[in-house]
């Protein structure tokens, strides 16, 4: 019995160090974001005492972090619900057999996770078109793809009995009618798992915007943070606001979501 | 075969269908063919600059001309950061993934919460956060001050590279972790029991029950990390920029293509060069993919 107790002990201060291990750069950047810069430089580790919460507005005023929150959003809601319902419309006839080649079809998306990246011509292409530094160009390479979405949906469709499509056309309904009406909301679980994957995959990135974009108005929050933390003229503990600034609405939302968002990155990471 | 389709109209099914293959066609498959063609040319990242092809002129010149020592140092740096980074991950993830499924731990959700949040968080907070912990006069060098040693952590020539592997465990140990938990989940607990009746010590159970029962999910994480490791760099941009002998052939391929990093030349931007070098990338990754799916497949079967 003394064994035990003593080996719940041990696991419990791993536990305990894990969590101090995960948790203590956030707390140190929120710490050092509420020092004025005399009081980080004089002591970068103290605990702060002036609570300066001016900080923010000042890091808030000297880039245009609302306008990066607005873009951020609106690429991730953009790319999110275009490439889902794209998939959707793709995988629906695929489960079904309902068009020709299907099968080679899929097959070709499924192979296409494991062809060479091809940014560099992609690069060339929007350029050449015009897209580079747009917001079209660079919201189209999330939308494209997706074979891990396209096999979650085909499967779950396949789960989905076929007499639905009948009853469905026999009672006069179309087919545009009945993807949006009847086979999107019976997917629902599919859907919020992938599309959390997605926006978290658009929300994240910071390649595809150091690539693709410059113009400071079409900058995503990331970009913004990076632009704002590479410039020497503003303070650490002005970075700091800035960075707890992004990270804070991603939290706040990562706690009350916290199962949905695991649960839907396992599904994709374990099916794909 | 396909059924005849007596329900819905099939030019609407093919309208539907249109818009997905079209731009996957343009925006991925395209792209991927391209980039093997344009590692055969002299492409610039210039608008309308013009190009030619030059045969195997990038190969040659990535494998003989440029410093020998460098694209080996920069090959071998690239194999370490993923053996290591997938070797390391996955080891830890599955020692936290079995201690939280232990059956008296109360707040499992937090924890693992807690331990897989840098995923969420992205890669951008998690490097700067980082960043200002290794700072030169932060907590870190503190401690070490303690000990009489200093570094200059991400700006040093000799740990910046240890440091960044470690930053890509932190951030993608929770990844593995979760996918290890749910493998460990779905094994039925009377197996356990029945073997603790036997008299089976925790490593026996380990071994014999959990291990095998939790392969897919091990096949899946060390698949994952190894194709991540190999490809992804920006923890490397955003924290060294490729300096201090941290530049991987991931990093170098971005560097040489768009001028990114901290590394990037002044001779302007070398697409084709580039193309030929993520050319190489791909052989690398498609290496260890087959190497890797040989290995598991055959474990498999003798388990």
């Amino acid at each position: 019995m003394k064994k035990k107790s003593i080996g719940k002990i041990v696991i419990y201060l791993i536990i305990a160090v894990l969590v101090v291990i995960y948790l203590f750069p956030l707390f140190y950047v929120f710490n050092t974001s509420l020092k004025t810069d005399s009081e980080f430089i004089k002591n970068t580790t103290s605990i702060a005492k002036s609570f300066r919460f001016k900080n923010y507005i000042d890091a808030w005023n000297a880039a245009n972090f609302g306008n990066y929150v607005f873009n951020s959003l609106f690429y991730m809601i953009v790319c999110t619900s275009l490439s889902i319902i794209l998939a959707v419309f793709l995988a629906f006839p695929i489960a079904r057999n309902y068009f020709k080649y299907g099968n080679l079809i899929y097959a070709l998306f499924l192979a296409g996770m494991f062809l060479p990246d091809g940014t560099i011509p992609q690069f060339k292409m929007l350029l050449t078109l015009g897209l580079y530094d747009t917001r079209t160009g660079y919201m189209l390479g999330f939308i494209g793809g997706g074979g891990v979405t396209l096999f979650m949906f085909v499967s779950y469709i396949k789960g989905i009995p076929k007499e639905l499509d009948e009853a469905a056309s026999i009672d006069g309904c179309g087919y545009f009618t009945f993807i949006f009406k009847i086979l999107i909301p019976l997917m629902k679980p599919a859907i919020s798992s992938m599309a959390i994957l997605q926006a978290l995959n658009v929300w994240n990135d910071i390649l595809r915007a150091i690539i693709y974009l410059s113009k400071d108005a079409i900058l995503p929050m990331t970009r913004g943070l990076y632009v704002f933390t590479g410039s020497f003229n503003n303070t650490v503990t002005l970075q700091m606001a800035a960075l707890i600034i992004v990270a804070a609405p991603i939290v706040i939302l990562y706690i009350f979501l916290q199962n949905y968002i695991i649960d839907g990155t396992l599904s994709g990471g374990v099916k794909g | 075969m396909h059924s005849t389709n007596t329900t819905f109209k099939k030019w609407a099914i093919y309208c539907g269908v249109l818009p997905a293959i079209l731009i996957y066609l343009i925006m991925n498959v395209g792209p991927s063919i391209a980039s093997f063609v344009f590692s055969f040319t002299d492409m610039s990242g210039l608008r309308g600059a013009s190009w030619k092809f030059i045969g195997l002129d990038n190969y040659k010149e990535y494998f003989f001309i440029q410093n020998y020592r460098d694209y080996i140092d920069v090959i071998k740096r690239t194999l370490v950061y993923a053996g290591v980074t997938t070797v390391v991950q996955n080891v830890i993830a599955l020692f936290v993934a079995v201690i939280l499924n232990s059956k008296f731990i109360k707040g499992r959700n937090l924890f693992r919460a807690i331990i897989f949040m840098p995923v969420v968080l992205g890669v951008v907070v998690t490097s700067l956060s980082w960043g200002l912990v290794f700072n030169t006069e932060g907590p870190i060098a503190k401690i070490l001050a303690i000990f009489g040693t200093s570094s200059n952590f991400f700006g040093d020539q000799k740990y910046a590279f240890m440091l960044i592997i470690f930053v890509q465990i932190w951030m993608y140990m929770g990844w593995s972790m979760v996918i290890f938990l749910a493998g460990l989940q779905s094994i039925p607990a009377d197996l356990y029991e029945a073997g603790e009746i036997d008299g089976t010590t925790w490593w026996q159970a380990f071994k014999n029950i959990t291990l095998p029962l939790l392969w897919p999910s091990v096949t899946v994480n060390v698949l994952m990390s190894i194709i991540g490791a190999l490809s992804s760099f920006q923890i490397i941009l955003l924290t060294t920029g490729g300096n201090f002998n941290t530049s991987t052939l991931g990093m170098n391929i971005y560097a040489q293509a768009f001028g990114i990093g901290k590394q990037a030349t002044v001779l302007g931007l070398r697409q084709g060069y580039a193309s030929a070098m993520s050319m190489v990338l791909f052989v690398i990754i498609l290496v260890f993919v087959l190497i890797f799916q040989y290995i598991m497949k055959k474990r498999e079967i003798e388990i």
